[in-house]
């Protein structure tokens, strides 16, 4: 983005330069003797603006016809104008200099060190002073200074290109370890540019130490494996010098020793980054790349691996949270198994008793009582075991899905928090606001557990999303601190369902949960459940074809 | 008739099988238990009994589990006379997972009239 803003300046920059150009070029030759037809100026001028008018209309044309195409267009121009005048007006020099003065403003990658070569040919020409030795001391200086120029923008740009392709990846969804992939760009950009010759890097490795231990955490190679021998002396050089060189490292247990490793710090841990080079190189010009060049890079990537490890962990704790829940549900479907054996006995008994009535024969008969009293003793001694498994099961502090801890959340929260869910799930959802939104700015305050909160809420949206036939509203009221949310969604009503869905209908409200469970109809259960034991009371609502669902949140001050 | 059935917790339904006999069949089946893989021997040589019943979820002692034995059992014996007894309502997602035809299933807990469709059910392919 600030890659766009900044090229969006310049290109109106240069509508600016080129302006006062023409402008100045006009001036040029109504104030000064002019050696060349008047014509020349005319149709020079014209064929000038006529030029980058067509140019500013199309971005196409403008960078197929190139940057050095512009400067020497450019030069032409002023050349004409300058011709066989005295340059030492400061005006016509200051006209000749112009394209210099405009070369920070370029909107192509390198500023062209032509540029150089292109003002000293005008200087001569339009002097005809070709004989002068002062001009192979201009030509040696500006060729110094534009090689100079050259390095310094290649440079430049190609650091500029890192922290875009940085700023791009950090843009982009991140995702846990492929943070790696800004390294290997980084490797790419280097090894396509003059830098590959100061500093030929074939692979980036990052690792932190903890107690002295090297930890891999990523590289742009395939690397399992890192052993740093000389922990002592790579920490000491680089806190005195910002980096140590060849540093006695083993990756994937093979020596990689020409190398250098900079630290940065992160939010939670220290980054060592080792680059690993094709083959040594000048330590001091690339330590100044490095330390002074290639470090606020580094800092950036580990924002991005800051971020990283607080997702590792955010997901390392959900899935301790999830664990426990996924164990309750696993040692429930086994008791399920268990408790459907042990029903074995107890529905054998009633099957006997219903085949001996019906059992004309006496002695088959007798001989099914015979099983059917041995049935029922294994039946009374099952039915303990299975009243134990279902009241294990059923007790609180083994259940992970009963709200066990209830907290306070301002209301300010809560709402916007409802909100949220809602303007996510339906774009074009409406919402109807009927409170003071003042309220919203006292200390009004409820206590929930704001997890199984925002579970039933999106709960709720959700499955208003799946059935949903429009005219979705939330409608959020308050009365006296308690705020109400309705959630209204239109159904799609047949003969069929009506009678399911007015049945669900009143069971939710009637709150006979077991009820509801009977039915079947899990998703209520789940909801109703949960707002119970938040103390939120619910209702739901069936009002021809639209559902509502309520829910009244007490406000406590 | 010979019935072999591969069930661990056998004391919670030997009554209904026992049962079926007694009304359908006279007392004339005689039934063989195993609560493991390896109590019946040699699987290759159970072609001897018209039916066989196989829990799929057997003793943890068992070598082979209820899939395992179904699927050495098909290769000599008629899958026509196997019946899977389990508590499993997914039992055909399993079967094909494990790339193992469908078979007659008997859903615990088992019923006496469940027990005697299925034995004549079988008993066809004898």
């Amino acid at each position: 983005m600030l890659y766009k803003i900044d090229t969006t300046i310049r290109q109106y920059t240069s509508r600016l330069y080129r302006t006062i150009l023409v402008l100045l070029s006009a001036y040029i030759f109504y104030s000064f003797n002019n050696s060349l037809n008047n014509y020349v100026y005319y149709i020079s001028s014209l064929s000038y603006i006529a030029l980058y008018v067509s140019l500013y209309r199309s971005e196409d044309l403008w960078t197929r016809f190139g940057s050095i195409s512009r400067i020497v267009t450019d030069y032409i121009y002023i050349f004409i104008f300058i011709y066989n005048k005295n340059i030492n007006d400061p005006l016509l020099l200051s006209f000749t200099l112009l394209p210099i003065i405009n070369s920070p403003n370029h909107t192509g990658k390198k500023r062209s060190y032509l540029i150089y070569g292109l003002l000293l040919a005008a200087l001569v020409f339009s002097q005809m002073r070709f004989n002068d030795p002062h001009l192979y001391l201009v030509a040696v200086v500006f060729g110094i200074l534009g090689t100079i120029d050259y390095l310094r923008t290649s440079f430049s740009n190609l650091l500029r290109d890192i922290e875009r392709l940085v700023y791009e990846h950090s843009g982009k969804e991140i995702h846990l370890n492929n943070t790696y992939e800004i390294y290997t760009d980084i490797i790419d950009k280097i090894s396509t540019s003059k830098l590959d010759i100061i500093f030929p890097v074939k692979n980036i490795c990052c690792f932190n130490l903890n107690k002295k231990t090297p930890i891999l955490i990523n590289s742009s190679d395939i690397s399992l494996s890192i052993e740093i021998l000389s922990v002592d002396e790579m920490i000491n050089t680089i806190e005195t010098d910002g980096i140590c060189y060849n540093v006695k490292a083993h990756l994937n247990k093979e020596a990689v020793n020409a190398n250098c490793v900079v630290k940065t710090t992160g939010e939670l841990i220290d980054y060592y980054f080792l680059f690993i080079f094709t083959k040594n190189q000048n330590k001091s010009i690339s330590k100044i790349f490095t330390t002074k060049l290639l470090t606020p890079i580094l800092e950036r990537i580990t924002r991005v691996l800051d971020i990283e490890i607080k997702l590792s962990e955010e997901r390392d704790d959900y899935l301790r949270k999830i664990k426990t829940k996924i164990e309750f549900i696993n040692r429930a479907t086994l008791a399920m198994h268990f408790l459907r054996n042990k029903f074995g006995p107890i529905r054998g008994y009633f099957d006997l008793e219903r085949a001996i009535s019906s059992e004309s024969d006496q002695e088959k008969a007798s001989e099914l009582r015979l099983l059917s009293d041995k049935e029922k003793s294994t039946a009374m001694k099952t039915v303990p075991i299975i009243l134990e498994r279902i009241n294990l099961i059923l007790e609180k502090g083994n259940n992970p899905f009963i709200v066990a801890e209830l907290t306070s959340h301002s209301m300010a929260k809560i709402v916007r928090s409802v909100k949220s869910i809602w303007d996510n799930n339906f774009i074009d959802g409406k919402l109807e606001i009927n409170f003071d939104i003042d309220k919203l700015r006292t200390n009004l305050h409820s206590n929930i557990n704001e997890e199984y909160f925002d579970i039933v809420i999106t709960d709720i949206i959700i499955n208003m999303t799946k059935y949903s036939e429009g005219k979705n509203l939330l409608r959020i009221s308050e009365f006296r601190n308690d705020f109400t949310f309705s959630f209204c969604n239109r159904v799609n009503i047949d003969d069929s369902n009506y009678q399911k869905l007015r049945q669900i209908v009143d069971d939710f409200n009637s709150g006979d949960i077991i009820e509801i469970f009977r039915r079947k109809t899990f998703g209520i259960y789940f909801i109703k459940t949960i707002l119970d034991q938040m103390s939120i009371l619910s209702k739901m609502n069936l009002d021809r074809d639209i559902l509502t669902l309520t829910i009244t949140v007490k406000g406590l001050q | 008739m010979k019935v072999l059935i591969f069930e661990n917790e056998r004391e919670y339904c030997e009554s209904m099988f026992l049962a079926v006999d007694i009304i359908y069949y006279n007392k004339s089946i005689e039934y063989t238990w195993c609560n493991t893989s390896q109590e019946s021997g040699d699987i290759t040589s159970l072609n001897y009994f018209d039916i066989i019943l196989v829990d799929l979820e057997l003793s943890p002692q068992t070598q082979l589990d209820g899939y395992r034995i179904i699927e050495e059992l098909i290769k000599y014996f008629d899958k026509n006379r196997i019946i899977i007894l389990t508590g499993s309502s997914r039992v055909s997602d399993r079967l094909k997972e494990k790339n193992l035809p469908s078979f007659k299933v008997l859903k615990k807990p088992v019923s006496i009239e469940d027990i005697h469709v299925k034995f004549e059910s079988a008993l066809k392919h004898l």
